[in-house]
């Protein structure tokens, strides 16, 4: 019992954090960004690893929130400056910084708890196994006390800077002429973005961080039609779909990761269905009106 | 044919502007009084956005400088508003028309803070003045083009400038919007603002303009409308595309200037 509620704790807390800053990349245009870093960060965590980090700790995240932060960059770089397409550029980076991530595993990590079926797909049921450290007199599971800090952090980012996020994703250019920095927030965001990557993937998994930095967002999309309130249906699905895909990985005694993504993408089909048939009955309605 | 002004609002000088080292703007040099309706003309891809976006630091320039209020721009930021090409954002976005209309009313300073009472009804007022006022609550991707031009301006008359440069504010819009927009502008120029507009039909442009700069890379003329719009000058900023220019001469001729001028 106590297993189950450690998992789906952890994976709500994950969910919570990537959906309300999957929510602006989604806005953005720049879901495929969350999945270049979330790739990409890996040589940064590697590095760390063999510089005397262990799984889980505070060297990881800045070693990774550097590789975050330099893929942003020779994104925006190769972009701007080269006139390579967004996406192409988003594709040569990752790859390219993942592959090197891979190589520098296989080559220093050989016998040690990292490799790369650990990165891509996490392990959500392992969280259990970790022993409990004492944080400020609480008994908890460290990578469980991270996310909870990781939660705190975005929250507090979101809530505090959220005029700030908001205007220069809706209207870069005007944001500028006010003499807002529009390249700083691009770089908040996209550190936050690799913080959370960093943080959940060791749980998670790059694929299930993916999963719930896009898809929870993007389905709130849909039927959203203000910024708080999309955040907050974010939140929700994301949540809720921890929730379900545990019980779906536990009826059918599979992995949690994989379940929750797929309720995930189910999630969304409902819900553009959803839409898709209240367009039509809206429609109906108004050229009813009309006669 | 360039005319210089005293105490201008805008001065550039030497400006010049370039994409993948191929000049967009070439040379620029001019002065624009206080208190006008100044539209910025030019056939298409002759620099005309690029100058506004420049005015504003928004492109990198290459050569040249530019004041504004006889200022740097960091300076005088409060006392302009900058209304970009509707295309320019995506409509799609989950905002409603006051939020729009409210993002006027933000500053470096308050950018972590909270609306007062005043912000709002400053807002509620602009988006009155545009008539919004009844879709403030809209989702702006329900709105027609010419709904949404006017949120933008609803958003720009909250910043209560003094500067206003508008890129292109009657592209896509119905007759009947254009002309409250127009009407809107001649009810700012006023109350004392200037306004700076990228327009690009010649035949309009001679009724809502008073100074006209004609551009085309280089700058060719800056001055009142009467003195600017010759056919000599519409020939150099257009080349030779005589048909249209010929037109315009006779309706030159035949309109003798009906400035609105009271």
């Amino acid at each position: 019992m106590l297993e189950d509620w450690t998992v789906i704790i952890t994976a709500c807390l994950v969910a919570a954090s990537c959906s309300i800053i999957g929510c602006f990349l989604v806005l953005r245009k720049m879901a495929m960004v969350g999945d270049a870093i979330s790739h990409a960060v890996l040589p940064g965590i590697v590095i760390a690893f063999m510089m005397g980090g262990k799984m889980g700790s505070w060297y990881l995240l800045v070693g990774a929130a550097a590789f975050g932060l330099i893929t942003t960059f020779l994104i925006e770089f190769f972009n701007k400056k080269g006139g390579v397409q967004q996406d192409a550029s988003i594709g040569v980076v990752f790859t390219s910084l993942f592959a090197i991530g891979i190589i520098l595993i296989s080559l220093y990590t050989r016998n040690v708890d990292l490799d790369q079926e650990c990165v891509l797909y996490g392990d959500l049921d392992s969280v259990y196994l970790e022993l409990q450290e004492p944080f400020f007199g609480f008994m908890i599971k460290p990578t469980i006390f991270q996310l909870l800090v990781l939660l705190l952090v975005i929250s507090t980012l979101v809530i505090i800077g959220f005029r700030g996020l908001a205007l220069t994703t809706f209207d870069p250019a005007y944001a500028a002429t006010i003499g807002i920095s529009v390249m700083a927030w691009h770089y908040v965001l996209m550190g936050a973005v690799s913080i959370s990557t960093v943080i959940s993937f060791n749980s998670v998994g790059a694929i299930l961080v993916v999963a719930f930095l896009i898809t929870p967002a993007a389905t709130a999309y849909l039927i959203s039609s203000k910024l708080i309130p999309m955040i907050l249906l974010a939140l929700l699905f994301g949540v809720t779909a921890s929730f379900l895909g545990y019980l779906l990985a536990y009826k059918i005694n599979g992995a949690s990761s994989a379940a929750i993504a797929t309720v995930l993408g189910l999630q969304f089909v409902v819900v553009f269905i959803l839409k898709l048939f209240k367009d039509k009955i809206v429609l109906l309605n108004r050229n009813a009106g009309n006669r | 044919m360039i005319i210089h002004v005293e105490n201008p609002i805008v001065e550039v000088h030497d400006l010049t502007v370039s994409y993948n080292s191929k000049p967009v703007l070439w040379n620029v040099d001019f002065t624009l009084p206080v208190g006008q309706m100044i539209g910025i003309i030019g056939p298409n891809g002759a620099g005309k956005s690029t100058l506004l976006k420049s005015l504003m630091d928004l492109v990198p320039t290459s050569s040249g400088f530019i004041k504004l209020f006889n200022d740097d721009l960091d300076k005088v930021r409060h006392k302009i508003s900058y209304v970009p090409q509707r295309e320019s954002v995506d409509w799609d976005f989950p905002a409603s028309v006051m939020d729009v209309a409210l993002m006027g009313r933000y500053k470096p300073k308050n950018i972590f803070g909270r609306f007062t009472k005043e912000d709002k009804e400053i807002a509620a007022d602009c988006l009155k003045r545009v008539n919004m006022l009844d879709y403030a609550n809209r989702q702006i991707s329900q709105l027609s083009g010419g709904q949404q031009q006017r949120a933008f301006l609803a958003r720009a008359l909250a910043q209560q400038a003094d500067l206003y440069l508008m890129d292109e504010p009657f592209a896509g819009v119905d007759a009947a919007t254009e002309k409250s927009i127009v009407d809107l502008f001649l009810s700012m120029k006023k109350e004392g603002k200037t306004i700076l507009v990228v327009h690009h039909d010649l035949q309009s442009a001679i009724d809502y303009f008073n100074w006209v700069l004609l551009i085309n890379t280089r700058l060719v003329a800056s001055g009142p409308v009467k003195e600017v719009f010759t056919t000599e000058l519409l020939q150099e900023t257009y080349g030779g595309q005589l048909t249209l220019l010929s037109k315009i001469g006779d309706l030159i001729k035949e309109k003798q200037f009906p400035m609105r001028e009271q």
